[in-house]
């Protein structure tokens, strides 16, 4: 009886190693109409949506519609308090008054110029300070390399004044990623950072390998013919406490610096050859800085819907199909950008891909989570919140993200992928499931025509964008329903529908490949 | 889609920036021409005589955008012939321009954008210019265009790429150590917008130096300008502004009044901001350098 058992239970582990190394496709789902994808095109894309602008109330009735139809298929809400809804917040930000930058010594103050010499971050505190100044480096505190930029130096209540970028940048053997940046990198991160640390206020000045000489300025209304109505949408950072942060340009840089024996260059050569920090407080001198940004603060959201793994331990593992459903929204309120193949096709087809694998009770093991991004034609906004801020899932468990944008011109059967490189195995599984298919596969050398798949290859999350080629009605009014094809929206989709399944079935998750554009 | 915006920025900002590539080359206004009572400097070609310049280069281009840089490099080269076909009462030289072949190659973090300019290889426009390098009157040059792909701002007239096949030369005579200034102003399309360029340029006469067995005067021209624009491109309002500082090296044989050589660096911070329904401001650097040399000068005479 034991025998037997044991028996049953080898014949049980190898029938089902046989039927995860099966392509799903034997098992053939019922798929999604064309009609329900013109129908589904159609509203998304109407004029009633208005180009579905982030943020606007239009783009929030879009949202609705997506999670009505999440909710339909019986996927269960991932967002915040039990709903579909993702939310996160934009910001318009404008230049306030005053914006001030002086060196005092004991014997002078000099003042400096905004824009010529430095400009405010757009995620600085409005208020005056008056402290000391600190070198730190690129202001990294970075464990996980070994590094750091504050040890045995205190910043408390001073400033500090640090390299954009991080080290050893142009080496692609560095522990910081080769020659990748990283998130240390990014100047929020340096400002967290240098509030940990005490800091009160945070001066990032081009590191030498780098062009600038002036500050990079990052706001239109100082220009010289300033842009009709140029406010810059940023996604709200999350921080708080925020420090007085400026970038400012080399010669105020070298002027901080005159005297102490330094320059730039040196500093820089002598962090990256020895990967270790050469920090110190900069005698004599204090920085008088003030700033002031004034913020029009917008909700916004991503629309999430999960269908749930059924293997207990499996279904914490997760396969993300996700599409942004913004567009441009009009001009002047009257000019309206319908965004039919960009991205309302993407956003039907992460719709019909969930209909499909959801209302055929397939049941796969993995969860499979859909995501309508918002945002996306702002900055990749709504996935760059979602892997920075708020992953549904902890992104070590995320097995494959597959984008969907720009899908609905397929009127021959080809279809261009972006990303292939990061995973063998994801493109060995995408090539394999095709055969079923029988699209043309394209695969993009380049990287060009990044989307929101790009925040996923940035934490190392194996992922592809699917896309049906640039034409001239991109970004145009005239990107409009009826020039797109429902039949081909479906063919792409049945692709994605059966690649998600095999992701959720098979034992092995598709392994990550790094790559230096990535 | 948008970081498909990302490369049709850095697009723009390159249809932007190679203007200003033969701008800084051939527009650093210099000049040419005899020794104790000052050279005077014309062009002297005589009816018939066929040139043949190469121009090439390349422009390092970095852009900040969310915090992070994007590198893009352009490598770039054309080579032209000028034929003069006539000179006119007004001692105006009556020229065909052909492009004998040019080829670009934009090279960013975002892929490669590698335009097939075939179709334009063998084309001919027509160039009116007076001795003293002003270019008076283009003809049959708007229909020749370059298709640098919808990623990269479609089709783009190649005029903008033959501004400045003469150079103005000084009005008045010159003597080795002369310092004199002049200034450049024009409104040129550009990458969607109307682009407002003033450059004031201070030019010194070094000396002699042979080049190709020709005797040259050699001219170091430094300047600065600003550029400023504002358009519109695929529904987002555009505004540009630029600061721009060259530096250029000229050659010129003053017996033959012909230029034969020069070599410019400029260097130029700029910031493009895009409004409606992309809002967005995008700070900027671009570093040139190019060289143009004459590769086929007419017959000795």
């Amino acid at each position: 009886m034991k025998r037997a058992t044991i028996t049953s239970i080898i014949i049980l582990i190898f029938s089902a190693l046989i039927f995860a190394q099966q392509p799903i496709a034997e098992k053939e789902p019922a798929y999604v109409s064309a009609e329900k994808i013109a129908r589904h095109l159609a509203f998304l894309s109407s004029d009633a949506m208005k180009g579905r602008n982030t943020p606007s109330p239009e783009l929030d009735s879009a949202a609705v519609y997506i999670a009505g139809e999440f909710a339909g298929y019986g996927l269960k809400p991932a967002g915040d308090n039990g709903t579909y809804f993702q939310k996160f917040f934009v910001l318009h930000s404008r230049l306030g008054q005053p914006n001030a930058f002086a060196i005092i010594t004991d014997s002078s103050e000099t003042a400096f110029d905004i824009k010529q010499d430095f400009v405010p971050l757009h995620f600085s505190a409005n208020r005056q300070i008056v402290a000391p100044v600190v070198f730190a480096g690129y202001g990294i505190t970075a464990a996980k390399y070994n590094y750091d930029d504050y040890n045995g130096i205190d910043v408390r209540g001073k400033i500090v004044l640090i390299f954009t970028h991080e080290p050893q940048e142009k080496n692609a053997n560095s522990v910081f990623d080769g020659e990748k940046l990283t998130d240390f990198s990014k100047p929020v991160n340096k400002a967290i950072s240098a509030r940990e640390h005490g800091a009160a206020g945070m001066i990032v000045v081009t590191d030498p390998n780098h062009r600038f000489r002036r500050p990079p300025n990052p706001w239109p209304s100082l220009m010289r013919i300033s842009p009709k109505g140029g406010i810059p949408l940023t996604l709200e950072e999350r921080m708080e406490n925020k420090i007085v942060a400026v970038r400012t340009g080399k010669n105020l840089a070298e002027f901080l610096l005159d005297g102490t024996g330094k320059t730039m260059a040196e500093l820089q050569t002598l962090i990256d050859t020895g990967l270790q920090p050469h920090s110190f407080e900069i005698p004599g001198k204090k920085i008088k800085m003030e700033t002031h940004l004034n913020y029009d603060r917008k909700p916004t959201q991503n629309v999430v819907g999960l269908l749930e793994g059924s293997d207990p331990l499996l279904k914490e593992e997760v396969i993300i199909i996700g599409a942004h459903y913004d567009h441009l929204g009009t001009r002047n309120d009257t000019i309206i950008y319908n965004g039919a193949d960009d991205n309302a096709s993407g956003t039907v087809g992460i719709l019909t891909v969930a209909e499909t694998l959801a209302e055929n009770n397939l049941h796969p093991r993995r969860s499979i989570l859909f995501c309508a991004w918002a945002g996306e034609e702002k900055g990749l906004f709504g996935s760059r919140y979602y892997v920075d801020s708020a992953p549904v899932f902890p992104l070590e468990n995320t097995v494959a993200n597959m984008n969907l944008d720009m899908i609905g011109r397929n009127d021959s059967g080809k279809v261009e992928l972006e990303g292939l490189y990061s995973s063998a195995e994801l493109a060995e599984i995408i090539n394999q499931e095709n055969e079923g298919v029988g699209l043309k596969i394209v695969a993009k050398k380049s990287s060009a025509g990044r989307s929101d798949h790009a925040s996923f290859l940035r934490k190392g999350v194996p992922a592809v964008e699917f896309f049906t080629g640039f034409h001239p009605d991109y970004h145009q009014p005239t990107d409009t329903a009826e020039k797109c094809f429902p039949e081909g929206i479906a063919q792409i989709c049945r692709l994605v529908a059966k690649v998600s399944l095999r992701l959720a079935i098979d034992k092995k998750r598709p392994a990550f490949t790094q790559r230096k554009e990535n | 889609m948008n970081s498909k915006n990302r490369n049709r920025y850095i697009a723009i900002s390159s249809m932007i920036l190679l203007l200003f590539i033969l701008w800084g080359c051939a527009s650093q206004k210099a000049f040419w021409g005899s020794a104790d009572s000052g050279f005077i400097l014309n062009y002297r070609m005589e009816k018939g005589d066929i040139l043949q310049y190469t121009i090439s280069g390349n422009v390092n281009q970095s852009m900040e955008m969310m915090g992070q840089s994007i590198d893009t490099k352009t490598d770039f080269l054309s080579k032209y012939s000028i034929k003069i076909n006539d000179i006119n009462q007004q001692k105006n030289f009556l020229t065909t321009i052909t492009i004998d072949d040019m080829s670009i190659k934009v090279n960013s973090q975002q892929g490669v954008i590698n335009p097939d300019l075939s179709s334009i290889i063998g084309k001919k426009f027509g160039l009116t210019a007076s001795p003293k390098g002003k270019e008076l009157e283009y003809s049959g040059v708007d229909s020749i265009t370059i298709n640098m792909g919808q990623m990269a701002g479609g089709k783009q007239s190649v005029k903008n790429y033959f501004r400045d096949v003469f150079t103005d030369l000084p009005k008045k005579p010159v003597k080795i150590g002369d310092t004199w200034t002049s200034k450049d102003e024009r409104t040129e399309p550009q990458g969607g917008m109307q682009v407002h360029m003033v450059m004031d340029a201070k030019h010194k006469l070094l000396g002699y130096e042979e080049i190709d067995g020709m005797a040259c005067l050699k001219i170091e021209t430094k300047g600065k300008g600003t550029l400023d624009g504002s358009g519109e491109r695929n529904g987002a309002q555009l505004s540009f502004e630029g600061d721009l500082e060259t530096k250029s090296t000229w050659f010129f044989a003053y017996k033959k009044g012909l230029l034969v050589k020069a070599n410019s660096d400029s260097f130029m911070e700029a910031t493009i901001a895009v409004s409606g329904p992309t809002d967005m401001t995008i700070p900027m650097t671009q570093e040139t350098k190019s060289g143009l040399k004459l590769i086929s000068p007419p017959p000795k005479k």
